[in-house]
């Protein structure tokens, strides 16, 4: 482990690894940053890139967008108050204030340092703990891997959503996509209406940029003929660089935020803007002075910070030892690494080690080019914040499509993409969740192989599911994680109200 | 009819045709493969089970959005443009190729935005559509849409 550890680390430091990583960042900064633009829309447009790239140099970039966007965000929380990303939608309470204050600066330098803390500390996880995890599910076979993969739909659908039964909907539609072209065993077409381009399935790039990229257009355009804020404050170069004094006032909330963020993001469908709200319920729980929470303190900025960059470290670990997706965009991420024959899971740390720890090498580069980035360039990044909607929307579009036609140089992708652009819209508009989904796709084929094969090896036993103990633990667990929101709601429904509440409420 | 009784209606629906087209998959075989049908059966199932949960939660006015909500706003026609701009841009792609094509969407999105100044239309969707042509199609090896109509021409 420790010569690939090393390895990895070297494999990061060639110099066209760090710029496809510096690219990433610069990229994730600028589109976190935006609002309305989002970090998923910068993987997807960035995506088709990857295709013709070598893994490590692709990997660096798509992490550099991860890190980058969930630092970006806070930059137009703290100057305009809206934050870019709903991961920094805790860092305007804050920083705002400061930043309104006169201290702009100081508020993006304590939110850089902050993120990079944050990046850090879920860096040491990944690296602990990821190498441990997959030695485990190692030994997990296909009934092992069927139920764990079933656990991994069913806490995104029933745990991120506000709905279980809309959560669930999405997920089913998702694996019913799935089953569209060859089926994975026999290897025949199977919905396929004798189409050739069906019987290749549906390609995930145009996928995902007709869930993601549309509903984001549609609401951008929305808003696009009201003029925004225009940035007012100026960053003096000097202090945009951290001081010992900001630093030893946030320690503790940096420490807070990063092991909440760390530990909300390795739960599946939890993700950041749990995270942030968490870490600063917390943090000011624990401080002397909770009362100054709010008026632009930089405990308060730091720990949301810390947490939502924790949060990329953290939902890394299941992405890559159990091939189950923290997020969005960690789900986006393993579909980009499947298209690079590169499935994450237990076996990456056997067949493709020296990548793996590539991968988590690039991980802590990440958040040191993000870091540095911030520091360097954010006077000149965040006058891009004035930069006309009218530009950034068809020139996003466009990219879109780039990206959509290039996964196979097939118009059918790109009216692939406008189908699934549709049906991202009606799913927004009934508020059924989009993110169940784009897991069912990213994971329906393993599901039903690791399905199929077992139920072949148990000659059609479906006990083979319950008499492992693992098998049985995920199953347990998942319905546990349907059943909650349920128990949850029946609680409620039996707690008598109190006639205080009753009397607020009239 | 509210939005949610309508999408259970339409996914029961979809889940009978699904069932259908399910049927006719070949079944498992004597080694006890279970065959290509027996996972989208229990995605049929499991779709009609949870459409018919939607629609119970529903009747019982638990489910949201309650009601349709069809306001004709500026910022809903101007969504509702962009969709067709966004159609219009493919179908007439493989005829005209990426670059005119490009250069006509990027404009009208531009107008549809609310930037009107003609320098700046022309100027930005030009250029940046040529831009994007040299860097996917010339850097990247992307092999863009040349347009059937202007294939003599490159």
């Amino acid at each position: 482990m420790g010569t690939e550890f090393f390895q990895g680390m070297l494999q990061m430091l060639q110099p066209v690894n760090l710029l496809a990583m510096a690219v990433g960042s610069i990229a994730g900064l600028i589109f976190g940053m935006i609002p309305g633009l989002t970090t998923s829309t910068c993987i997807i447009v960035f995506l088709p890139l990857t295709f013709v790239m070598d893994p490590v140099p692709a990997i660096a970039l798509l992490l550099g967008i991860y890190t980058g966007g969930m630092s970006g965000g806070s930059f137009s929380a703290i100057l305009i108050n809206i934050p870019g990303t709903p991961s920094a939608s805790a860092t305007q309470i804050d920083g705002y204030p400061m930043a309104k204050r006169g201290e702009p600066a100081r508020a993006l330098s304590i939110s850089i340092t902050a993120s990079l803390y944050g990046g850090l500390f879920s860096y040491v996880c990944l690296a602990l703990f990821a190498p441990q995890l997959a030695n485990i599910a190692l030994e997990f076979k296909t009934p092992e891997l069927f139920a764990l993969i079933f656990f991994g739909i069913s806490i995104i659908s029933s745990f991120a959503v506000k709905s279980v039964v809309k959560g669930f909907i999405s997920a089913a539609l998702g694996l019913i996509i799935c089953t569209i072209g060859q089926d994975p065993i026999r290897g025949i077409g199977r919905f396929t209406f004798e189409s050739t381009d069906l019987l290749m399935g549906f390609h995930i790039i145009p996928v995902l940029v007709g869930l993601f990229a549309f509903p984001e257009f549609v609401s951008v355009l929305k808003e696009a003929a009201t003029p925004h804020e225009k940035l007012k404050a100026a960053i003096p170069f000097r202090k945009i660089f951290p001081s010992w004094g900001d630093f030893k006032i946030a320690h503790t909330a940096n420490f807070i935020g990063s092991v909440i963020g760390t530990f909300i993001g390795f739960l599946p469908g939890a993700g950041g803007p749990i995270a942030i709200f968490m870490a600063y319920d917390y943090t000011r729980k624990f401080s002397k002075r909770p009362e100054k929470y709010g008026t632009g303190i930089p405990e308060g900025i730091a720990t949301v910070e810390a947490a939502n960059s924790a949060v990329c470290g953290g939902a890394l670990i299941p992405t890559m030892t159990l091939g189950i997706p923290g997020d969005a965009i960690t789900a986006i991420i393993l579909g980009a690494l499947i298209i690079q024959g590169l499935a994450p899971g237990p076996l990456l740390f056997v067949q493709h080690a020296s990548f793996a720890y590539t991968m988590i090498a690039a991980y802590l580069f990440a958040n040191w080019t993000t870091a540095l980035i911030g520091y360097l360039g954010v006077r000149w990044i965040v006058k891009l914040l004035d930069l006309p909607k009218a530009v950034l929307l068809p020139l996003i579009l466009i990219c879109c499509f780039v990206g959509s036609y290039a996964a196979r140089n097939s118009f059918f992708d790109v009216f692939t993409m406008f189908g699934f652009g549709i049906l991202g819209l009606l799913m927004n508009w009934l508020k059924i969740p989009v993110i169940p989904l784009v897991l069912a796709l990213v994971l329906g084929d393993q599901l039903e192989t690791h399905l199929r094969i077992a139920l072949t090896a148990s000659k059609g036993d479906i006990s083979v599911f319950f008499t492992s103990p693992i098998s049985l633990f995920f199953l347990a667990l998942s319905a546990f994680t349907i059943m909650w929101p349920f128990i949850t709601q029946w609680k409620k429904k039996r707690t008598p109200v109190s006639i205080d509440s009753k009397a607020k409420g009239s | 009819m509210t939005p949610n009784r309508l999408a259970a209606f339409v996914l029961i629906a979809f889940s009978i045709g699904y069932g259908y087209l399910t049927s006719q998959q070949p079944k498992g075989d004597i080694l006890g493969e279970p065959g290509s049908g027996l996972f989208p059966w229990i995605l049929t199932i499991s779709l009609l089970l949870l459409s018919g949960i939607l629609l119970v939660q529903d009747i019982r006015g638990t489910a949201l959005p309650r009601r349709f909500d069809f306001r004709i706003t500026p910022g809903g026609v101007r969504s509702v443009t962009g969709l067709i701009l966004i159609f219009a841009y493919l179908c007439i792609m493989p005829y005209v190729g990426f670059l005119i094509s490009s250069f006509l969407f990027f404009g009208s999105i531009m107008w549809l935005s609310g930037e009107h100044r003609p320098f700046r239309l022309l100027g930005f969707s030009c250029g940046i559509s040529l831009l994007l042509y040299l860097f996917f199609g010339e850097l990247f090896q992307i092999p863009l849409p040349k347009g059937e109509l202007l294939r003599g021409l490159f």
